[in-house]
């Protein structure tokens, strides 16, 4: 993923106790290089250490280099949001936990935490205390954090939030657009406190062409000012911004040519071909074998249709497809053959399964048990959760996509239109095509240009299951032409085989709602109620319409007044 | 397993039934579209029609199929090609039915006029097989498409007539086009029944819009430009020929109101073209994206001529052999439905040839061939024998269908990802040849109609000759232990 231009900063730091005997404040940044300049961005982060803990130096110290440790440490397929926030959770548990432990109080280890993250060209703040982040863009100073502070009176103010004092964490986050020359100012109280905004401001007119000179200048200007408490300041300027170079994104995506039409006995790097499995018109898939390896191994290979040859964003979904495929690891995952053999086309390589499809295995098998159903979607749901954990979705989940080995595991196949979390924050210089995946299993917010999550997965594995017990599929036939405005009516399974018990009827109306948010937010709930009665549920199918939707109750009440009412003007004026 | 080679009776296979269907339903939208060409010498002796209303009504049929193609271009993306074929097949059907019913020349006029749009089946049909086939079989599989379809009008012109003779007596040539528009309206039930947009279960991709092509620099954007002229140019002929100087079909108003909505088109046209390609003046396309719109227009140029000849040559034969040389009407309609039975062989043939000997080669000899053939045509008089003429169009026709077979074997390798709409524009082309040719036809003797279809051939050939460049492909080996390698040719 090499960009025309790299996203470069200046950074200028500097801290000082002041008149304190310790400094308890503490900051860092990191600027990676290469890929994970690309895939991570540039972290910047600042903590106060709480002076009324006893903890409060060590905390903040371990927060700010924990969070650059474990944020880099995360998988490059999640987002910064969802990379930031798990290491964060994980980084409050640890300070709580030690605090109580070793000061046998809550107040043990408590920092203010803040944290700038610069990823392709967006800022993302994380925040929580009374440290700040400001931005100085075209001569204007802006807080773009807010303080968390109570205000007991006038000369006392306590923290409200900070990292460490609770087991539970509520951080402030917001994303904003980067432009090159932006800068960027980080603080700690014992700066923003005794110096005014429009202090800042002129001393950063003063030492623009240098942010090291400027952190200096701030730190000096606090001590002026008589600060009361540990003075630390971090400057980055934004000098260039990753910037989309078309003709270089373009080279990058061709620089492997097309493999040409594959016969059995062909051979490219070291796989011999030994049958073609399917044709598209979107890729070829063949059935090879290693000659590299030490024994007779069978391998799947794919090859792009030339239909495509000049079409940037097909190449890179193809790309991303064994991108995909490499980071996850999952016995109901396919596996990609990563070996580290120079390629002289481009293709992909996953592991042979020898079986059948689940689309066949329905065939074969029209009516399963209740049992054999629930061990299926286990399956699938196990495959699906290690793709989310990775903050990945699959997007293209459907029975042909799922094969059963001989020894009756389920393997998840074609990454080929899975989102990526992480991927999709860079910005890239084509416009990505809205896949709409296969028709029948996709979820309805596709179809209304929407985008999809782990919930439009929940409504594919829904279907899947549906289709299972009943051989037909909870909307019917849909036609990718007419789905945009089709009304997605449910027809119970029971409907369609008598043998489905309520309970997982009502599992299955939930998981394929066609709103993403009445359906279930986590796989396993869906999962559970599978396995056992959801009592909840099937209340619900039940409940009056007061308390299923009380917004239409009053409409309908609202309605027969409004009708009462004219009913008696009309009267009165006969 | 899948191979190479198609087998053409394993319906099993989805793609299979597919292209039957899809090929059944072009061929059946042809037979609509020219029915009424073998059957010309009964309707006219019908309805006593004098030469000019004739040729007219040629003209008419080929006319609307410039506009009809883009707007199913642009339907075709939005509602897939199942309903749309339907669509086409039913209603060019119900057209042809009122055709057949027509009392008056104006009736006839008219409903020729609108039953033009059923020649637009072709790009619905290009966007169905194209779904359904890889890539390395797309060749073959739109070849059939084409060649098996084309074959529609000698299906109407060979059996047609018969009917008419045999049926119905005087009315006997309106049995025949019922008939036809009655198949047409069943093809579309079944087609509709059998036939599904992609095949099942596979990933639905948003297909590329339709809209204005994209062109990679500034010259070519300006020849695009330029290029979409002589669709509209064709229309204008078209309506002055109607119009109260020549032939008095439509009033003074109503041809001055088409003038405007084809300058207003035009101009839309235009400023779309600007909007989608303003951006190349601004900053270069990508190397990988680039390519020379100047191939497009020698192509569309290219199928002009040997497209256009087909069905001008298609509605004027039947008429020909008959005035020229006394012939039976049906005995003329079976000789004329010999030239359309020529695609069958001559349309692939061209395109196998210019995967063998090259693109530019192939388009070269068959357009001396086409210069050829017309020029001998044009010496003709009613002291030939029959056999001679018949041989010299047949002759004709081989190089002009080769030449569209050859058109679109390097269609696709202009631009992958424009396929669709160099396809479309040069097909548009190719209905700007056919109201070119019979508005020629229709001012002149018939020697000289065959005498400027040779010129333009070889204006055209001058053209391929000076620009036309071989389109670079990738070069791969194989070693003989099977393994594959690339040949660098850069």
């Amino acid at each position: 993923m090499e960009m025309g231009s790299h996203l470069a900063v200046t950074l200028g730091q500097c801290s000082d106790a002041g008149i304190k005997p310790h400094n308890e404040d503490f900051h860092s940044a990191f600027i990676p290089e290469d890929s994970l300049l690309v895939s991570k961005g540039i972290a910047i982060a600042i903590a106060d250490g709480v002076s009324g803990s006893d903890g409060g130096r060590e905390a903040s110290q371990l927060s700010v280099r924990m969070f650059l440790d474990d944020y880099y440490g995360t998988p490059d397929s999640w987002s910064v949001k969802h990379a930031v926030s798990k290491v964060m959770t994980a980084l409050n548990r640890w300070l709580y936990s030690q605090g109580q432990q070793r000061y046998e109080h809550a107040k043990g280890m408590v920092t203010t935490f803040s944290a700038l993250v610069l990823k392709s060209q967006t800022a993302h703040l994380f925040h929580i205390g009374d440290s700040r982040i400001y931005r100085l863009r075209e001569g204007e100073l802006e807080q773009l954090t807010r303080d968390h502070r109570i205000w007991i009176n006038n000369d006392r103010e306590y923290l409200s939030r900070a990292l460490g004092i609770d087991v539970n964490l509520d951080i402030d986050y917001r994303s904003t657009p980067v432009r090159s020359g932006d800068l960027y100012l980080l603080t700690t109280d014992g700066v923003h406190d005794f110096v005014a905004d429009s202090e800042l401001s002129s001393l950063f007119e003063i030492h623009m062409q240098d942010p090291q000179q400027a952190a200096e200048a701030i730190v000096e200007t606090a001590k002026q000012a008589h600060s009361r408490d540990n003075i630390t300041c971090q400057v980055v300027r934004i000098d260039s911004l990753a910037d989309a170079d078309k003709n270089e994104y373009y080279a990058q995506l061709t620089r492997l040519p097309f493999p040409p039409d594959l016969n059995a006995g062909h051979i490219i790097d070291g796989y011999k071909i030994l049958r073609e499995l399917n044709a598209s018109s979107r890729s070829q898939v063949y059935l090879a074998e290693d000659t590299r390896a030490s024994g007779p191994r069978k391998v799947v290979l794919k090859t792009p249709s030339v239909n495509f040859e000049d079409d940037p964003n097909y190449l890179e979904l193809f790309l991303h497809e064994e991108w995909v495929a490499k980071r996850l690891n999952s016995p109901h995952l396919i596996k990609v053959c990563n070996e580290d053999r120079q390629r002289t086309f481009l293709y992909t390589v996953v592991e042979y399964i020898e079986g059948q499809t689940l689309k066949q295995w329905m065939a074969d098998n029209p009516r399963p048990g209740i049992a054999q159903v629930r061990a299926t979607i286990d399956q699938i749901a196990r495959g699906l959760r290690a793709m989310h954990r990775m903050e990945m979705y699959h997007q293209d989940l459907k029975p042909d996509n799922i094969l059963i080995d001989n020894n009756n595991t389920l393997r998840i196949i074609d990454f080929g239109s899975t989102r990526i979390a992480g991927l999709a924050e860079i910005k890239t210089p084509v416009e990505h095509v809205h896949i709409l995946g296969t028709a029948n299993y996709s979820a309805p917010e596709f179809f209304r240009g929407e985008q999809g999550g782990n919930r439009s997965d929940i409504y594919s594995l829904g279907v899947i299951a549906y289709e299972m017990l009943t051989g037909k599929l909870p909307y019917g036939e849909i036609s990718v032409e007419r789905a945009a405005r089709k009304r997605f009516l449910y027809t119970p399974a029971r409907q369609h085989n008598p043998l489905v018990p309520e309970w997982i009827d009502a599992a299955l109306e939930k998981a394929v709602q066609p709103l993403p948010q009445k359906r279930y937010t986590l796989l396993s709930e869906f999962v559970t109620d599978l396995s056992k009665p959801n009592q909840r549920l099937l209340q619900k199918a039940t409940q009056p319409l007061l308390e299923r939707n009380p917004v239409a109750f009053w409409q309908v009440v609202a309605l027969l007044e409004l009708a009462a009412i004219i009913m008696l003007i009309v009267s009165a004026f006969r | 397993m899948a191979s190479d080679r198609l087998n053409l009776f394993d319906f099993n296979q989805g793609k299979i039934r597919t292209l039957h269907l899809t090929w059944m339903a072009f061929f059946v939208s042809f037979m609509v579209w020219f029915a009424h060409a073998p059957l010309m010498p009964f309707i006219r002796e019908a309805l006593a029609l004098n030469d000019q209303q004739v040729k007219v009504l040629l003209i008419l049929n080929v006319a609307i199929t410039i506009p009809a193609r883009i707007l199913v271009g642009m339907l075709v993306d939005r509602y897939g090609p199942r309903i749309l074929y339907t669509g086409i097949l039913i209603l060019g059907g119900a057209i042809s039915i009122l055709f057949a019913l027509a009392q008056d020349y104006q009736q006839l006029a008219l409903l020729r006029f609108l039953s033009g749009f059923v020649g637009a089946g072709f790009v619905v049909g290009i966007r169905m097989i194209s779904e359904w086939f890889p890539a390395r079989q797309t060749g073959i599989a739109q070849g059939i498409y084409g060649g098996w379809g084309n074959f529609g009008s000698a299906g109407a012109a060979m059996l047609l007539p018969f009917v008419a003779a045999n049926v119905g007596g005087d009315d006997g040539w309106r049995y025949a086009i019922i008939g036809t528009g009655l198949l047409s309206i069943a093809f579309g039930v079944l087609f509709y029944w059998r036939a599904r947009n992609t095949p099942k279960g596979s990933t639905y991709f948003k297909p590329k819009k339709m809209g204005a092509m994209e062109v990679t620099s500034g010259g070519d954007l300006i020849l695009y430009m330029l290029m979409n002229i002589p669709m509209f140019l064709a229309l204008g002929v078209l309506t002055w020929k109607l119009s109260p100087a020549k032939m008095g079909l439509l009033s003074d108003v109503a041809s001055y109101a088409i003038y405007l909505t084809l300058i207003v088109v035009y101009l839309v046209q235009v400023w779309k073209i600007w909007h989608v390609n303003a951006h190349v003046l601004k900053e270069p396309v990508p190397q990988m994206q680039r390519y020379k719109f100047k191939q497009v227009a020698i192509l569309d140029l290219a199928y002009l001529v040997t497209f256009g000849t087909e069905l001008a040559v298609v509605s004027m034969l039947a008429l020909f052999y008959v005035d020229m040389f006394g012939l039976d009407k049906v005995w003329a309609g079976v000789l004329a439905g010999i030239y359309p039975v020529i695609n069958l062989v001559a349309r692939p043939a061209g395109g196998m040839f210019s995967d063998r000997i090259g693109r530019r080669r192939t388009l070269i000899i068959v357009f001396i061939g086409i210069a050829l053939s017309f020029l001998l045509l044009s010496r003709v008089d009613s002291g030939w024998p029959v056999w001679l003429v018949v041989g010299a169009t047949i002759l004709g026709g081989i190089f002009s269908k080769a030449g569209s077979g050859a058109v679109y074997a390097m269609v696709p390798l202009i631009q992958r990802r424009m396929t669709g709409q160099i396809a479309g524009m040069a097909g548009a082309y190719g209905n700007v040849g056919g109201v070119v040719f019979l508005t020629v036809n229709s001012f002149v003797e018939t020697q000289m109609f065959f005498l400027v279809i040779g010129a333009t051939a070889m204006v055209v050939l001058f053209f391929i000759l000076l620009f036309l460049e071989e389109p670079q492909g990738q070069m791969v080996e194989t070693l003989p232990d099977g393994t594959v390698q690339m040949i660098d040719v850069s």
